[in-house]
């Protein structure tokens, strides 16, 4: 079937657009998913995060088990791995997950940063985790077998049933790329080579290598071994064989044909021949043969290839924004996907489901933000205007109580010579030299002082009344609305002439040239209490101002679908600059779980 | 459950009837937005604005905790004193009409020299800086004009990072078909890289050019 030259065909069938993604119901729905497939007992399997979750025909996504840990973090600083997995896994991810967490102590071991940080960075770490299929949160397969599937993982190999998940089967190590049930046997490729696994239990290392890809169709096997394309009639046997110009990714095969990814591109083999299928846009992550048709993956696109390649459909994301295509499985005569956003399923196109499809993308991206409310907080913290960053306490007024603690020493060292010119006496006086020291405490308290700083504290008060009502522009009555249409907030420095602040600034830390430090201290006090209070409310009222907009933004970007291009460039960027300055303004608090526009990678980093 | 592969067939011979489900523009925007991926993101610019204006916030942090525990050393005084004193006494007697006595000429002649050093030190704490100290204040007031410093930079390099980006984007859909319209338009845009230039110290072409 295979000749030893082959002849590439580079005529790539035309593409044409197509196609609606619904959502599915149940836990799988709206998790971030990394694997789908079909199990051999009628249902869908799927993984993410570690999870792994189970479909059966009419009913709706439910968690059965895990393929890796949970993570939990304490108020030790320590991250504690659980689940019923072998201990060196256990350790492992407790080790990479705290060195992801550095950032959060200090040297001396102390929590510098709030827990939801934490917990922020932990759902990160297993996010980026779960893409990496030499992790044992990714998963590079689900294979179907029996009466369940394999789940090819970076931490070994499970097998999901009705039942739940076990594994990994001991005698494999390494990260698992892909498995071949054959019969009783089953093919695993590995890190470090490919497995027989005997359903008796025997397994048994065959060849040493990196495995990537393991596929047959009729009559042959197909592996991608140390980044080669190997084709033989069986797993022993298979050789070299050359592939189309770039490097074998992805395998697959079905009943006559070989099909196989490299970087921008899929090629099929029938017949001695290989043939451009398509040009992608990305790298194909899946590779899926359904009897004589194809179904490949991209991160933007599922890509239908029928009649042997000569037709193609690509099927974009079902609403705009950060959406990533993860796999795709075709079982019982429908199409599913898993993606970031959960899994989907394909299905015909009218126009009052696209519209709900839209308007559940909309509330969804609206969902995937912290609460405005959440956001006001951080952004206060960012902005050192939180209680934690500016409150004193009672500390200005214990420190007028505390005494201070002198220690003295002293030493004298004298000659005193007389010399008397009457008698002719000389007489010379030593003061030898002896260290005297004294240790006094002293305490010096001006109760007058003391009561500066309490009346600062009710100055402060009052202060903060009057300046809330200074704020509103002339015109604007009653309660203070910053996002009111026509309110306008007034320079603080300006309106209120309150902030002096470099003056001040420099009459402090020059504390020799302030008269009386103690009554300068009440003063600053009372001085900085009013600018907090003025700053947050400006604070709050710009998260408000912006947190709108991106609604706004969002609603005309997934809803209100303008098919102009330039319009929906600007609003791509629109929403890109408003969900940037949001992140800017409350430290990195906002985050969109999966980034609403791709522009440019804008929101790629997180900004610590 | 059976393979379908019969009844996929079917959908995707199906799907073309709802050619474009998916609004192409949403495709193509990508695809535009896409051709700038070489360009430094706008979390690259922010930072290296902050490095620029050494504004990062770690470098605040510990600012006040450190003011506070800098009460730990006291306050220190030394002094040395150096004394030389020479006296001398002469003690003669006078009579009524101011002249000396004879027999007391001399009565007493004194020679005095002195020579003292004196050592002193003195170290003092003040407790009470140490639960609080008086530069916490202004601690407190220069991390909040820092703070709202760096939130301007942010925000400014914000929006000038997506204004140059709308510029190179209607420059690619919509290029004046006159010399001088493109000129200004091109004259825009650096103007704009400038201003990124200015704001990270130059560091936003460095990205650029090294991509």
């Amino acid at each position: 079937m295979f000749a030893p030259l082959a002849l590439v065909v580079t005529l790539a069938a035309p593409v044409s657009d197509s196609g609606l993604w619904m959502s599915t119901a149940g836990r799988a729905g709206e998790r971030a998913l990394n694997a789908l497939g079909a199990g051999g007992d009628g249902a869908l399997y799927a993984t993410g995060g570690g999870a792994v979750y189970r479909l059966e025909p009419g009913a709706e996504w439910r968690r059965i088990g895990r393929t890796a840990p949970r993570l939990r973090w304490d108020a030790n600083g320590e991250v504690d791995a659980r689940g019923t997995f072998p201990q060196a896994l256990l350790a492992g991810v407790e080790a990479d997950a705290t060195a992801v967490l550095d950032f959060a102590t200090g040297e001396d071991g102390e929590v510098r940063v709030a827990p939801e940080r934490i917990a922020e960075a932990l759902r990160d770490h297993v996010e980026q985790e779960s893409a990496d299929v030499d992790s044992p949160f990714g998963v590079a397969a689900v294979v179907s077998a029996g009466a369940g599937a394999w789940l090819a993982t970076g931490g070994g190999l499970y097998f999901a049933d009705r039942s739940g998940v076990t594994g990994p089967v001991p005698e494999i190590s390494g990260p698992v790329r892909a498995v071949l049930p054959q019969g009783d046997v089953a093919w695993v490729g590995t890190s470090r080579g490919i497995y027989r696994a005997q359903s008796g239990g025997q397994t048994t290392l065959l060849r040493q290598g990196n495995v990537t890809g393991l596929a047959q169709g009729d009559g042959f096997v197909a592996l991608v071994f140390d980044g080669k394309l190997l084709v033989g009639s069986s797993v022993e046997t298979a050789s070299p064989m050359p592939g189309p110009k770039g490097d074998p990714l992805r395998v697959a095969g079905d009943a006559g044909a070989l099909y196989l990814s490299t970087r921008l591109a899929v090629h099929r083999r029938s017949a001695g021949q290989w043939r451009l299928c398509a040009g992608l846009t990305g790298e194909a992550k899946r590779l899926v043969p359904t009897e004589g048709n194809l179904i490949a993956v991209t991160e933007d696109a599922v890509w239908l290839f029928t009649d042997e390649c000569q037709r193609v459909v690509r099927v974009g994301p079902p609403w705009p924004g950060g959406f990533e295509f993860t796999d795709v499985v075709s079982v019982g005569g429908m199409t599913w996907a898993a993606s970031n956003e959960g899994a989907f399923l394909l299905g015909p196109m009218d126009a009052d489901t696209s519209l709900a499809v839209q308007m559940e993308g909309y509330e969804r991206a609206v969902r995937a933000i912290p609460p405005v409310d959440r956001l006001v907080v951080r952004a206060i913290a960012a902005h050192e205007l939180d209680a934690n960053s500016r409150d004193f306490g009672f500390r200005p007024l214990l420190r007028n109580v505390l005494p201070d603690l002198t220690g003295h020493v002293h030493s004298l060292w004298a000659r005193r010579e007389r010399a008397d010119f009457m008698t002719g006496l000389k007489t010379i006086d030593l003061v030898n030299p002896r260290f005297d020291w004294q240790v006094w405490f002293s305490w010096s308290v001006a109760l007058d002082r003391v009561s500066v700083m309490a009346a600062a504290e009710r100055d402060a008060a009052l202060e903060a009344m009057r300046t809330e009502e200074s704020i509103v522009l002339p015109g604007t009555e009653g309660e203070f609305d910053p996002t009111a249409e026509g309110a306008e907030l007034v320079d603080v420095d300006a309106a209120n002439m309150v902030l002096d602040d470099d003056d001040a600034t420099l009459m402090v830390l020059d504390g020799e040239a302030a008269a009386d430090v103690e009554d300068r201290i009440a003063e600053d006090i009372s001085r900085e209490r009013r600018a907090t209070i003025v700053e947050r409310r400006k604070l709050v009222a710009q998260v408000q101002r912006l947190y709108q907009q991106r609604q706004n933004l969002l609603y005309r970007l997934w809803v209100l679908r303008s098919k102009d291009l330039q319009q929906r460039v600007s609003l791509m960027l629109s929403v890109a600059e408003t969900e940037e300055r949001l992140r800017a303004m409350t430290g990195g608090a906002f985050r969109v779980a999966s980034q609403t526009v791709n522009a440019s990678s804008a929101n790629k980093e997180s900004m610590q | 459950m059976k393979w379908g592969a019969e009844v996929l067939l079917a959908v995707v011979l199906a799907l073309p009837c709802f050619a474009h489900a998916e609004p192409v523009a949403d495709a193509d925007a990508r695809k535009l937005l896409s051709r700038f991926d070489a360009e430094p993101t706008v979390n690259e610019v922010q930072q290296a604005a902050l490095s620029y204006a050494q504004m990062h916030p770690e470098l605040f942090e510990s600012l006040r905790s450190r003011s506070r525990w800098s009460a730990a050393l006291p306050e220190m005084r030394l002094r040395v004193t150096k004394d030389q004193a020479n006296e001398g006494r002469d003690v003669r007697l006078f009579d009524e009409n101011a002249q000396p006595v004879p027999r007391f000429v001399n009565q007493s002649a004194t020679e005095t020299d002195d020579d003292a050093l004196e050592l002193q030190g003195e170290v003092k704490w003040k407790l009470g800086d140490l639960v609080f100290n008086a530069r916490e204040t202004a601690v407190v007031r220069e991390n909040r004009l820092v703070a709202r410093e760096r939130q301007r930079i942010l925000q400014t390099v914000t929006q000038t990072y997506f204004e140059r980006r709308r510029a190179q984007v209607d420059l690619l859909l919509a290029p004046p078909t006159d010399a001088a319209a493109r000129t200004v338009a091109e004259l825009k845009i650096a103007e704009l890289t400038a201003e990124l230039d200015g704001v990270t110290g130059g560091a936003f072409s460095s990205m650029v050019r090294e991509r």
